[in-house]
């Protein structure tokens, strides 16, 4: 019970970071249990009071920990009130508010603006297609034996050139498979021409190499499918049975194809910005086209899973391939307008039409597209 | 303290305060990720199991298409899903408390989560689908596609282990990226409880420095969790009285008692010097300079 007093000796005032943190304990530990909560089952499962509470106490703790990095040597507190504060944020802003106009943005008019924003890469996507279309036309019409180069047997299907002409019109023309797998048939067609189209996109990351590839490869095959029926002189029939379903999905086709381009450009030429910045910037405009492109192949599989083989007559089948043509393009021209009057103004440094088809016809270098989020 | 230190992002939130996330690490996202696609299998399975009862209940022509885009459009949905209402969490995430992050620090798009799930399917399944069953791809596409893919595939699986931030493909083009959720967890303070009994002086106060008394801090904790034993205490006890020459450590009873005033009082001492912008870091850096002590090393 001896003490040592020494006249010395530091005055008993509290130790203060001591009492900071005694003051401020309890307000530290509803951040914690809220951000518990918060981070583990989503900002949803906390009431309406405690959802006002959050900000508060973290902009508190926030200050708290900006005190204690200058003022407290406990380590220990430090650390906690810098995992505290790091939770907090997560819980704040790393959390999904409402969106409001999400499938305007992402679909109704995002598809059309965002595809004419990227004009460049659509040409460059379909003058691909097209080049694999050109050569294998021209080679298979030349000699009928590049056929099986292009179309691998598994998709000819009997369809080449040792079958007789009437073999290749009767599938044309033939139901195919029963009635009943019609919609089946849909179904994994869509499948398939999504993955496909995914890939397509996806890859294009990759300096857009493999999306190129992948747009002169399709070109390719139908290439040698037109030269094989063109030769039989069946061309028409076969262009009555592709275009109802080979509208939406060779534009889709193209489409992913510019929109993988696209990624591939921004990683090789990312201008201003750094190439992850370019890179980012690229994805968030082409996830319109892919919401898009996925659309129209949904569309594609059902007119070709169900209607190409229900419907056998020509002018009907032209019909319908006008139809799909129409509204395709009808949705563009609506998305476009509906942007230009409706969103435009609120969409930050959006595009401007007008003053772009301006510059183009006056010949002005730049285009009017300023840089968008 | 680890050896190396984990690496690190550094944010600026938006009230301007810098903070550190620890970056997810690479076991951790590659067995969140097997989670979740486990999980994803279940609900495949699940998927056609009902698809089987819905058709033989209603007609198999109308179920079985259903079914091949429902199983189709079900892993991305999981993934896509789950991040956007689990504010960037997965359940194979949460288990691993994993959270995705805008790089920028500000609020997660829905084109984002989109995209780095997409890409995804070129990372992993890509790779696979090459390597097993080429066939399914290769509709329009001639052979030879196979190898170019197969080596972009394999750069993309690359992209995690040499970037800084831990990225992969998906990361880069959504502009996110995968931290660990840190775990807040506030101990006692080590200086309640002290009685005030115990002085010392000014002198006594300036032999050490930041390090020593956080590990003072640490050994103070363990005895109060039980992991050293009340013996332990008494060397460092007695250490310290000899050097900051506590002329009066006979009549303690207590070492604990003497060492937790000692923490408190030496704390008090450094954090008043903290605010004139003195700072000690330990008690080599002390020694400079003062009149005691002949023979003391300078610390580089």
């Amino acid at each position: 019970m001896k003490s040592t007093l020494d006249t010395g000796s530091v005055k008993g005032a509290s130790l203060r970071s001591f009492t900071f943190r005694q003051e401020r304990e309890a307000e530290w530990r509803e951040l914690e249990s809220l951000t518990v909560r918060a981070l583990r089952f989503g900002l949803q499962t906390l009431s309406a009071s405690e959802l006002e509470r959050l900000p508060l106490l973290y902009r508190g703790a926030v200050s708290s920990l900006g005190v204690a990095r200058r003022t407290s040597l406990d380590q220990r507190l430090v650390t906690y009130l810098e995992n505290l504060c790091s939770r907090g944020y997560l819980a704040v802003y790393a959390s999904r508010r409402k969106e409001r106009g999400l499938f305007g943005r992402l679909l109704f008019w995002g598809f059309p603006v965002r595809l004419i924003q990227a004009w460049p890469e659509l040409t460059v996507a379909f003058f691909l297609f097209l080049l694999g279309l050109f050569v294998s036309y021209g080679l298979v019409s030349a000699d009928p034996d590049w056929y099986d180069a292009f179309v691998p047997p598994a998709l000819a299907g009997g369809r080449d050139p040792s079958a007789s002409t009437e073999t290749l019109r009767e599938v044309l023309y033939s139901g195919g498979e029963s009635a009943g797998a019609l919609p089946s048939f849909a179904s994994s067609l869509f499948v398939h021409n999504t993955t496909i189209a995914l890939y397509a996109f996806s890859l294009g990351f990759f300096m857009g190499l493999p999306t190129a590839l992948l747009l002169f490869a399709n070109g390719l095959t139908l290439g040698a499918f037109l030269a094989l029926y063109a030769s039989r002189g069946l061309l028409l029939p076969l262009l009555g049975w592709l275009l109802p379903h080979g509208i939406p999905e060779i534009s889709a086709v193209v489409i992913a194809g510019a929109a993988g381009l696209s990624l591939g450009r921004a990683f090789l030429w990312p201008g201003d910005f750094t190439v992850r910045e370019a890179v980012r910037r690229a994805g968030i405009k082409a996830v319109p086209l892919v919401l898009g492109f996925v659309l129209l192949l949904a569309v594609a599989g059902v007119v070709e899973g169900i209607f190409r083989q229900m419907v056998v007559i020509d002018s009907v089948r032209f019909g319908l391939a006008t139809f799909n043509a129409a509204w395709m393009l009808g949705w563009i021209v609506l998305g476009v307008w509906y942007f230009e009057t409706q969103v435009r103004s609120d969409f930050l440094g959006g595009l401007d039409f007008k003053k772009t088809i301006t510059n183009l016809l006056s010949k002005k270098t730049g285009s009017g597209a300023s840089g968008e989020r | 303290m680890s050896a190396k230190s984990p690496p690190i992002l550094d944010l600026v939130t938006p009230e301007g305060m810098a903070l550190r996330f620890t970056l997810a690490p690479l076991m951790g996202r590659a067995i969140a990720l097997g989670i979740d696609l486990t999980i994803v299998l279940i609900l495949w399975i699940i998927t056609v199991i009902v698809g089987i009862i819905g058709g033989a209940a209603l007609s198999f022509e109308f179920v079985v298409p259903l079914l091949l885009i429902a199983l189709f459009v079900l892993r991305p949905l999981y993934f896509i899903g789950f991040e956007t209402f689990l504010q960037g969490a997965t359940p194979g995430k949460l288990f691993l408390r994993l959270r995705v992050l805008s790089r920028d620090g500000g609020r997660l798009r829905v084109e984002s989560l989109v995209l780095r799930n997409l890409m995804r399917d070129v990372e992993i399944f890509l790779p696979l689908t090459v390597m097993l069953s080429p066939e399914s791809l290769m509709g329009p596409a001639p052979m030879w596609l196979r190898i170019p893919a197969g080596v972009w595939a394999f750069a993309a699986l690359c992209l995690p282990i040499v970037t800084k931030e831990r990225v992969r493909s998906g990361d880069v083009v959504a502009g996110t990226v995968v931290v660990a959720v840190p775990h807040a967890e506030l101990t006692r303070d080590m200086a309640a409880g002290a009685s005030g009994t115990i002085r010392f002086t000014v002198a006594q106060l300036s032999q050490y420095g930041e390090l020593e008394l956080e590990t003072l801090a640490e050994l103070l904790r363990e005895f109060e969790r039980g992991v050293r034993p009340a013996a332990a205490l008494v060397p460092v006890a007695e250490t310290i009285a000899r050097k900051i020459g506590f002329s009066d450590y006979a009549s303690v009873r207590d070492p604990h008692q003497f060492l937790v005033a000692f923490y408190s009082e030496q704390r008090r001492a450094l954090e008043r010097q903290l605010l004139f912008g003195k700072r000690f870091a330990n008690k080599f850096v002390r020694g400079e300079g003062t009149t005691r002590g002949s023979g003391r090393q300078k610390m580089p």
